[in-house]
């Protein structure tokens, strides 16, 4: 996700409100915890993706239930 | 420091990953290096600096030269990071016994870089991750 996040930075999140397209998200992947980007939201899936599109691969989209949210504030 | 920061004292953040969904094996021990030398070069540069009436030039590359080390220990130390907690195994532990020291000295030499002007120092961090790259090259060479 670099420029936008770089190792070591840290997150706030927020889990209310409507997720819009762009915005960076934060969920569980398995046994991980992610930082993406939201690609674009179709019916109760959100479909996200890393900035850096040469070296992020493809994720499933997302549900709610896994979401742990939406990034307002890097520090 | 950032005073945000405060929050990881009640708060300690978890950690998310936002390279790869998986592993991806790219990792490359080169850009820490580069950060190392860097380092040690802007050491040489503010220790050559006039001690008695330095220019407005002299105070201006002094500046420079001081931002552009704590940066590059910044970035060292980041790069080390990836590499410790990203591409070495516990199976390495086996194969380098002083791994784990090994990258706890750099972190430290990264940190005693941004707090000080000292050659020697410099030296030694240069020394330290030529010894992580090597022990990386020796891993990889195992991987194949």
């Amino acid at each position: 996700m670099v420029p936008a996040f770089k190792p070591l930075d840290r997150v706030l999140t927020y889990n209310w409100g409507i997720l819009k397209k762009g915005s960076v998200v934060v969920f569980k992947s398995k046994d991980q915890i992610l930082i993406k980007r939201v690609d674009e939201i179709v019916e109760n899936k959100i479909y996200v993706s890393g900035d850096n599109k040469k070296l992020s691969k493809k994720v499933d989209p997302i549900t709610d239930d896994r979401l742990i949210g939406r990034v307002f504030i890097k520090y | 420091m950032n005073v945000l920061r405060l929050i990881d004292k009640y708060f300690p953040p978890k950690m998310a990953y936002a390279h790869c969904d998986v592993p991806c094996g790219i990792y490359d021990p080169k850009s820490a290096q580069i950060a190392a030398v860097t380092v040690a070069k802007m050491v040489e540069k503010i220790e050559a600096l006039p001690k008695e009436n330095p220019t407005v030039e002299d105070r201006n590359l002094f500046v420079r030269a001081v931002l552009t080390k704590e940066e590059h220990a910044r970035k060292c130390k980041e790069e080390l990071l990836i590499l410790w907690t990203d591409f070495f195994k516990p199976e390495h532990l086996e194969m380098f016994p002083k791994l784990h020291e090994t990258f706890w000295k750099a972190a430290k030499l990264c940190s005693k870089n941004k707090q000080t002007v000292n050659i020697v120092s410099a030296q030694e961090l240069v020394k330290v991750v030529d010894e992580v790259a090597d022990m990386f090259d020796k891993a990889k060479a195992a991987q194949k």
